[in-house]
């Protein structure tokens, strides 16, 4: 037997003219954690795919538990557990005919044993007769997890687990994986969740299919020991001075906010003595690390605000009152209220489920509230819903372009929509496809954009006519962090110029862009507050997040 | 205000160009609108008159005289009349019925002959497979046809025992030509399929691309959307409609007696009535797959019940009554009145009433369901 679960040696796979992996080689160590880490188009999936076979490598060679991918692919299928990006759970079916169906698929028999062992692992054993479909984020990742399971496997692959779930379920799946490489199994995880990466054994960092990285997580983080600091400065609030410090006078790796200071790297000696007197060190962390490999955040000011130019406005520019939905005896969202001010950004978070779009789709006339009312620039959403809207931009989930349309066929509908003409119209899709650097694409179809290129598209589109209010719904779940500080910089140079954001948000670490937030958990506001009012001392925000919702479960079960 | 409404206008022209530019952009879509239009006018037309035309018939005549023997050979030199069976007893009359062979059996009783030289009624019977009621009326009329006109014959020019002369004349479409019935009418159903899937594919799709709530959330009304929709699936319809009138005139010329701008008119009104209900079934749907489901559910019985395949007074009561809430029994008629005979204003007017009722019904409650599904 070999010591490694799986070995790459020189592994290339090129697709047309575009190599997705290049000349990789590394080990999979049996009864471990590794986690293949890098942005979008990285080639993390394409790598799992290689593993298990589905793909044949251009070049090199790829051993899995000691089997050929390709000619014993049988026998290893057998072998490997494979849970891809999205799951094909059957929505139809419940909990266990989907296991069921999954052994048949695998022609396993006699599983019963194996079932309860499983169902009772993932905590779905009080489901199994619930439709897959009705499950939350979190218990459908469990049930893929469940079916990838089925056989016990050597081999465990799963590809970005946990997109879409809630921290408290992320972290549940982490454990569960956690024991299955104490019992043995060997695993390889692919995420875009950096502060998940930190918890692996072993991380490969890839960026446009090259090796980074390979090692442990922790020994990359210690690199950056000495380089990190927040940054406070008395007058200026930290949106400010982050943007100050993104100029680009000082040559730093990364700034992004952290509660009501400036999370600075900057291993520069010259930029740490210029800042020497706001500067306190903190410890490294994964993220800092792999930023710096990246090549550091995108450097330089938005040109996004440069004409924009708010006027006729209401100290609040958001309100809701009181609002609630039920759908039959159901209750999505329970007497929600809050205020938002001009130029704020406030943010939505909850797990999965917890009402957190529910009120964020009333807000902006999404969906009509049982009681309560929503106000936008002191207009009632109910009352004059097209006058409302022509003030606000709307991004939605998995940036919804139209994607059989090329991306100025997109730029013009989306002005068109919203009034805009003539030279008006020319001169302002020309800014945005200035600011957001589309001109390579102009003709691509917005649905083969990279990920990155379709948020870029979404924004421009959302703002082509000068909203003064901005709609963000999970604006930036599954790009990479590089791309998402490019995304937060814009949104920020929007915000000083006076525009009112909401959003919803999955990334624990992007609360921290906001001016306030409001967890939202069981269809309720059961918190609000600015981050740092939040956050303990040394808590990270999915800490926060997380004592808070059980701080809370204790307060009503008691 | 004026400004207000030129910016409406600009907005929903910004609505309908994507719309064609979505439809265009696949190229399953530009086969689906050039293809069906072309393809199903030829296969239908050519293959649907076969039908009517090569007939095959039974005689059993069991007069066997030479009056009857003439009327044999009548049937046998018509040109629609592809084979003659002849038989000799009543089981094999009856069993080249059942395994349809035949359309029209004809039994000569044994004193045919004898009455007609007594200057008494001679009967001849007539049995029609009424299995395909539409043909079989049509041959019927033929054969009464030739039967009369052998009558006149044998009995001199003016048969002194018959006063009244039948003389039967199909107004409007003189030589009974089945092609126009069925080309004029597939013209109807075409242009109802595009519209109707064209519309209920509209908003499904949407929902799959994720781009609705985008759509919802701009400053566009929900009727505005909705017309968004509705314009471009006529526009388009409109063009294939045109394909199909120019084949219709110059490939099977059949004279077109009423106005164009009539005809339009007409389908115009019709197309709004069924861009309804696929509104109505995309709002419905979240998957265009579930669409098209839909859309096939409605269309099944709105052409069988139309008078298309069955005469409506063939139908049972009970279906007679949804036939007269089917658009397309209206405008089949309005079709067929405007080709065929010039419908005076009256004729048209007492079918466009129902189909703008329709039309009004059906648009509003796309609106309204629309509307309702926003909670």
């Amino acid at each position: 037997m070999e010591q490694a679960a799986a070995t790459l040696s020189h592994v290339c796979k090129i697709f047309g003219q575009n190599k997705a992996i290049a000349d990789l080689s590394f080990q999979l160590p049996k009864g471990k954690i590794v986690g293949v880490v890098g942005p979008d188009g990285a080639g993390k999936t394409t790598l799992c795919r290689l593993l298990l076979g589905l793909l044949v490598p251009s070049s090199g060679q790829i051993r899995v538990l000691g089997l050929d991918t390709q000619t014993q692919s049988d026998e290893l299928h057998r072998l490997v557990g494979y849970m891809p990006q999205k799951f094909g759970l059957y929505e139809d079916l419940s909990v266990q005919e989907n296991l069921d169906l999954y052994a048949d698929l695998k022609n396993l028999s006699h599983l019963e044993e194996a079932f309860k062992e499983l169902l009772e692992m993932t905590g779905l054993a009080p489901f199994t007769d619930r439709l897959a479909g009705r499950l939350s984020g979190g218990m459908k990742q469990k049930l893929g997890l469940a079916c990838a399971l089925l056989g016990t496997p050597q081999v465990l692959i799963l590809d970005e687990p946990g997109v879409g779930v809630d921290p408290i379920s992320r972290r549940e799946l982490m454990k569960l994986v956690r024991d299955l490489s104490k019992n043995g199994m060997s695993i390889l995880w692919s995420t875009s969740y950096l502060d998940e990466a930190a918890e692996f054994d072993e991380v490969l960092l890839l960026d446009e299919g090259k090796l980074l990285y390979n090692g442990k997580p922790e020994q990359l983080t210690r690199q950056m020991a000495g380089n990190v600091f927040l940054m406070k400065e008395k007058k200026t609030a930290p949106r400010a001075l982050l943007r100050q410090v993104l100029r680009g006078e000082n040559p730093i790796v990364d700034a992004v906010i952290q509660g009501d200071a400036v999370r600075l790297v900057a291993p520069d000696k010259k930029t740490q003595k210029v800042f020497q007197n706001l500067l306190t060190p903190v410890k490294p962390r994964f993220e800092d690390a792999v930023i710096d490999i990246l090549g550091g955040t995108p450097m330089g000011e938005s040109k996004v605000a440069g004409q924009i130019q708010i006027q006729n406005t209401t100290h609040f520019m958001i309100e809701a009152d009181h609002l609630t939905k039920k759908y039959g005896h159901f209750t999505a969202a329970k007497d929600i209220s809050f205020k938002i001010a001009k130029g704020e950004i406030f943010g939505l978070l909850g797990p999965n489920g917890a009402g957190k779009s529910t009120s964020f789709k009333m807000m902006c006339g999404l969906s009509r509230p049982t009681s309560g009312q929503a106000f936008i620039n002191g207009i009632d959403m109910r009352k004059n819903p097209a006058k409302a809207r022509e003030q606000l931009g709307y991004m939605a989930q998995k940036f919804s372009l139209f994607s059989p349309l090329t991306v100025m066929q997109n730029l013009r509908f989306f002005s068109g929509i919203y009034g805009l003409k003539g030279d008006q119209q020319e001169n302002r899709i020309q800014d945005m496809i200035d600011v957001f650097k589309l001109g390579p694409y102009l003709t691509s179809h917005a649905g083969d954009l990279p990920l990155g290129f379709k948020q870029r598209l979404a924004l421009a589109c959302a703002i082509m006519h000068n909203p003064s209010i901005l709609f963000l719904d999970e604006p930036t779940s599954g790009v990479d962090p590089l791309t998402r500080r490019e995304f937060w910089k814009h949104i920020n140079a929007m915000v000083e110029k006076g525009v009112t954001v909401m959003v919803t948000t999955h990334f624990m670490d992007e609360a921290e862009y906001c001016d306030r937030i409001a967890l939202i958990y069981q269809g309720q506001a059961i918190k609000t507050g600015a981050p740092f009012e939040i956050k303990k001392a040394h808590e990270t925000m999915e800490d926060a997040f997380i004592r808070t919702i059980l701080e809370y479960d204790k307060r009503t079960s008691s | 205000m004026k400004c207000s409404c030129f910016s409406r206008l600009s907005r929903l022209i910004a609505l309908i160009i994507k719309e064609f530019q979505i439809i265009w952009s696949d190229p399953r879509n530009r086969i689906m609108i050039i293809l069906p239009p072309l393809l199903q006018m030829t296969l239908f037309a050519f293959a649907a008159t076969l039908e009517v035309n090569n007939i095959s018939m039974v005689i059993y005549d069991k007069d066997n005289s030479q009056i009857s023997r003439g009327l044999t050979d009548k049937f046998e030199n018509t040109p629609i009349v592809k084979t003659v069976y002849h038989v000799n007893n009543q089981q094999d009359m009856t069993s080249l019925i059942d395994r349809q062979k035949v359309y029209l059996a004809i039994t000569i009783p044994n004193d045919f002959a004898k009455n007609i030289y007594r200057g008494e009624p001679a009967k001849v019977q007539f049995i029609l497979d009424g299995r395909k009621s539409n043909a079989a009326q049509i041959v019927q009329n033929y054969a009464t046809q030739i039967v009369n006109n052998y009558q006149s014959e044998i009995l001199g020019v003016t048969p002194p025992t018959s006063k009244i002369k039948i003389d039967i004349r199909n107004w409007y479409n003189p030589n009974l030509d089945y092609q126009w019935f069925i080309v004029i009418s597939l013209t109807g159903i075409l242009a109802m399929v595009m519209t109707l899937s064209i519309t209920a594919l509209a908003v499904a799709q949407e929902k799959e691309l994720g781009t609705f709530d985008q759509i919802i959330v701009s400053p566009l009304k929900p009727y505005e959307i909705l017309i968004g929709k509705t314009i471009p699936a006529i526009i388009i319809t409109l063009l294939d409609v045109t394909i199909m009138v120019v084949a219709a005139l110059y490939l099977f010329h059949i004279p077109l007696m009423g106005s164009v701008f009539t005809l339009y008119g007409c389908i115009t009104i019709f197309l709004l009535s069924i861009s309804g209900v696929g509104l109505f079934i995309s709002t419905l749907c979240q998957t265009q797959q579930q669409a098209i489901l839909g859309v096939f559910a409605f269309m099944a019985p709105t052409v069988l019940l139309s008078g298309f395949v069955t005469p409506i007074e063939n139908m049972p009561v009970y279906l007679q009554k949804f036939a007269y809430i089917n658009p397309l029994t209206y405008f089949f008629r309005l079709m067929k009145g405007i080709y065929l005979k010039d419908f005076p204003i009256e004729n048209i007017w007492m079918n466009i009433w129902p189909l703008l009722i329709i039309a009004f019904l059906t648009l509003s409650f796309a609106g309204w369901f629309f509307n309702k599904k926003l909670d």
